[in-house]
C-alpha cells in the first residue's frame, strides 16, 4: 500500500509541471524575475572579472616593464643584440620571467641563441641552435652567457667563457662571482608590498560591499515577484491543499520555479557580465593585454562562483513566498475571489 | 511526528467499524475568528451525525456559520473547541500533513465555481489528487479517464477546462472529487454557477453516483431541487443548527425558499 512517503515523493514531476506551466502562464513577468536575477549576476560577475582583469593587467604591465629592464641591463654590459650570438647553459626550464627575456632576446635579432642542457628545458616557440660540443660550443663566440633555472656549475661557466667573445655572464637567480667574468644579476630585490597590499583590500572591501547591495538588491526582487505569483495563484493552491497536497509540496513548487528562474538567470548573467568587463576593459587596454589578462582557470572560477551566487540568492529568496504559500489554509484559499 | 500509514488506516477503515452507520460526528462544535481585539463567533455549538450514504443538505443564510460547519466536517479547518470526528477519527488530533491525507482520500470536494487549474487538461485535473495520493502515473490515467466516462465527458478528456461550458468543468469537478474514491463528498453550492437545466443534470448525476458508487454527499445549497433530493435537510442560523428534516416533512412552498 502506498504510505505518506510516496505522497512526498511521486509528485516530484507533478511539482515540475506545475511549475512549468506556471512560468508558460505567467510568462511576461517570468521573464521579468528573470531579467532581475540576469542583471543581478551580470554585475556581480563584472565586478569579480573586472577586479581579475585589472590585477592580471597589472601583473603583465610590470612583467613587460621588467623584462625591458633586464634586457636594457644586459645590453649595457654586451652592447646591441642584433646580430651578436648569445649562450644559454640551462639547468631546467625557464620560469616565466627568464622565459620573457629569453624572447625578449630572440626578438632583439640576435644571430643565434646556441642552447647548452636538456633538450626538454627548451621552451616552445623558440629555436636554439642545440649546441652538441658541451658548453665549450655553447659559449664559442658568445658576446654574452645566461644561465638558466639556477645554473651553479662554475666549471661549466668558465668552459663556455673560453671562447666567448667577451666574458659577461647573466643570470635572473643568484650567482657568486666567477673569476674572470662580469657576472650581471639582472633578478630585482622584491620590494615592499605594504601599500599595494593596502590598495588592494580597500578595493576588495568595497567590491564586497557593492556585491552584497546587489544580490540583497536581486533577492527582494526574486522574492516579490514570488509573492505575487503566490497571491495570483491563491485560488489554485487552496484547490491542491483541498486536493490533498502536502505543505511541502506547495513549497517545493515554489522553489523549483525560483531555482529554475536562478539556474537561467546566472547562467546567462555570468555570461553577459563576463562579456561586458571583457569589452570594456578591452576599449580601455585594447583586446589583446585583456585576454592575455583573464587567465582561464581562475575566470571559470569566478563564473562557477557567479553562478553558485546567483541560484543561491533565488533559492533564499523562496523561503519566505514558500513557507507563506504552504502555510496557507485551504478554506482560506477558496473564500479568495481572485 | 506523522501517525504510520498504517495505523492511519486502521485507524480509517477498522474491520469493526466499517459498518458503523455515522461517518461524520460533530459534538458541540465552536469556532471563533479572531483578528486583532475582534471577536466573531461562526459557530456557537453545533452537533450533527452525518451517516453513511446519506444525502444531507446544509441551508442557511450567508454569515449563518454554514460555510464554517461545512469546512469543519470537510477536514479543512479545526475547531476552537467540540469534536469533528471523520470515520471516528478525531480531526483535531491530526497535524497539518495527516490533514492532508485525510482531504486526499476521505473526501472529495466540490467547488461552486469549480476550482479547476486552468493550465491542465481535463485528465491532469482528474489525475492531480491521484498523484498527491502516490497512485502510479498509468494507473492514474487509465482510472481517470474511466470516471470521466462516468460523467459523461469521455470524449473531452484532453481539452482545457477554458474550452468546456460550466456545465461540463463541474462533471470534471465531480470527476476530479471522485478520483480517489472517497467516502464522502463535499459540494459547496454546486448548481449556483449552472443554469436551471444543467443544474438538474448535475443533480441527476450526483444522485447517480450516490446510488452506484454509496458514497456520503454533503452538499450547502439553496437549489429547491437539490433540497427536494436529499434525504435530509439542516438548517443553520446564527451559528446554531436550528433545524433537521427530511424534504417530505417540509413546506417548499414557504416564504424562506423564494
Amino acid at each position: 500500500m502506498s504510505n505518506i512517503k510516496e505522497q512526498i515523493r511521486l509528485p516530484f514531476s507533478v511539482a515540475l509541471e506545475v511549475v512549468l506551466q506556471g512560468l508558460r502562464i505567467r510568462l511576461g513577468r517570468s521573464i521579468v524575475t528573470l531579467t532581475g536575477i540576469m542583471l543581478g549576476v551580470a554585475f556581480l560577475m563584472s565586478v569579480l572579472t573586472a577586479n581579475s582583469i585589472r590585477a592580471g593587467v597589472g601583473e603583465e604591465k610590470a612583467a613587460r616593464q621588467d623584462t625591458e629592464r633586464m634586457v636594457g641591463f644586459l645590453t649595457a654590459a654586451t652592447g646591441p643584440l642584433r646580430g651578436r650570438s648569445v649562450a644559454v647553459l640551462a639547468e631546467t626550464f625557464p620560469n616565466d620571467a627568464e622565459l620573457r627575456l629569453l624572447k625578449a632576446i630572440e626578438s632583439a635579432d640576435v644571430a643565434t641563441i646556441r642552447w647548452f642542457g636538456d633538450k626538454s628545458t627548451i621552451p616552445e616557440g623558440l629555436r636554439p641552435a642545440v649546441s652538441a660540443g658541451g658548453a665549450a660550443e655553447a659559449g664559442a663566440d658568445a658576446s654574452g652567457v645566461l644561465l638558466i633555472g639556477g645554473f651553479t656549475s662554475v666549471a661549466k661557466i668558465q668552459e663556455a667563457l673560453v671562447s666567448a667573445r667577451q666574458p659577461v655572464v647573466a643570470t635572473v637567480g643568484k650567482l657568486a662571482p666567477v673569476a674572470g667574468s662580469r657576472v650581471i644579476l639582472l633578478g630585482r630585490i622584491p620590494l615592499d608590498g605594504g601599500q599595494a597590499d593596502a590598495g588592494a583590500s580597500r578595493d576588495r572591501a568595497r567590491s564586497i560591499w557593492i556585491i552584497t547591495i546587489a544580490l540583497l538588491v536581486t533577492m527582494i526582487c526574486i522574492s516579490n515577484s514570488l509573492l505575487m505569483s503566490v497571491t495570483e495563484r491563491f485560488k489554485e493552491i487552496g484547490t491542491m491543499k483541498c486536493l490533498g497536497a502536502l505543505s511541502s509540496f506547495i513549497r517545493r513548487v515554489y522553489f523549483i520555479e525560483s531555482s529554475l528562474l536562478g539556474i537561467l538567470g546566472s547562467l546567462g548573467g555570468a555570461v553577459m557580465g563576463l562579456l561586458f568587463a571583457v569589452v570594456m576593459y578591452g576599449l580601455t587596454y585594447g583586446f589583446g593585454l585583456t585576454l592575455v589578462a583573464l587567465a582561464p582557470g581562475p575566470t571559470a572560477g569566478l563564473f562557477i562562483l557567479s553562478v553558485t551566487g546567483g541560484v543561491a540568492v533565488s533559492i533564499l529568496a523562496a523561503i519566505y513566498p514558500a513557507n507563506f504559500a504552504s502555510r496557507m489554509v485551504p478554506a482560506t484559499a477558496l473564500r479568495t475571489n481572485i | 511526528m506523522p501517525v504510520l500509514t498504517s495505523d492511519l488506516q486502521r485507524l480509517f477503515a477498522p474491520d469493526d467499524v466499517a459498518s458503523e452507520p455515522v461517518m461524520i460526528r460533530a459534538i458541540d462544535v465552536k469556532k471563533i475568528y479572531r483578528s486583532g481585539t475582534m471577536e466573531t463567533h461562526a459557530l456557537r455549538g453545533a452537533t450533527l451525525q452525518i451517516y453513511r450514504g446519506e444525502y444531507l443538505s446544509i441551508m442557511g443564510p450567508s454569515g449563518s456559520g454554514k460555510s464554517t460547519l461545512f469546512n469543519m466536517i470537510g477536514g479543512l479547518n479545526k475547531p476552537t473547541s467540540g469534536k469533528v470526528y471523520i470515520d471516528q477519527v478525531d480531526i483535531a488530533q491530526l497535524d497539518a500533513d495527516e490533514l492532508a491525507w485525510l482531504r486526499c482520500r476521505k473526501i472529495g470536494y466540490i467547488f461552486q465555481s469549480y476550482n479547476l487549474i486552468q493550465t491542465m487538461t481535463c485528465l491532469e485535473n482528474v489525475t492531480l489528487p491521484m498523484s498527491f495520493a502516490g497512485t502510479e502515473a498509468e494507473l492514474a490515467r487509465d482510472k481517470a479517464v474511466e470516471i470521466l466516462e462516468l460523467v459523461g465527458l469521455g470524449h473531452r478528456v484532453l481539452h482545457k477546462p477554458s474550452e468546456l461550458s460550466g456545465g461540463q468543468q463541474q462533471r470534471v469537478a465531480i470527476a476530479r472529487a471522485l478520483a480517489n474514491s472517497p467516502e464522502v463528498i463535499l459540494a459547496d453550492e454546486p448548481t449556483a454557477n449552472l443554469d436551471q437545466r444543467t443544474g438538474e443534470e448535475m443533480i441527476e448525476l450526483l444522485a447517480d453516483l450516490r446510488r452506484r458508487l454509496g458514497v456520503t454527499i454533503i452538499s450547502a445549497t439553496h437549489d429547491l431541487k437539490m433540497l427536494k433530493r436529499s434525504d435530509r435537510i439542516m438548517w443553520i442560523k446564527d451559528g446554531r443548527i436550528e433545524r433537521v428534516a427530511p424534504p417530505n416533512e417540509i413546506d417548499f412552498s414557504s416564504d424562506e425558499f423564494h
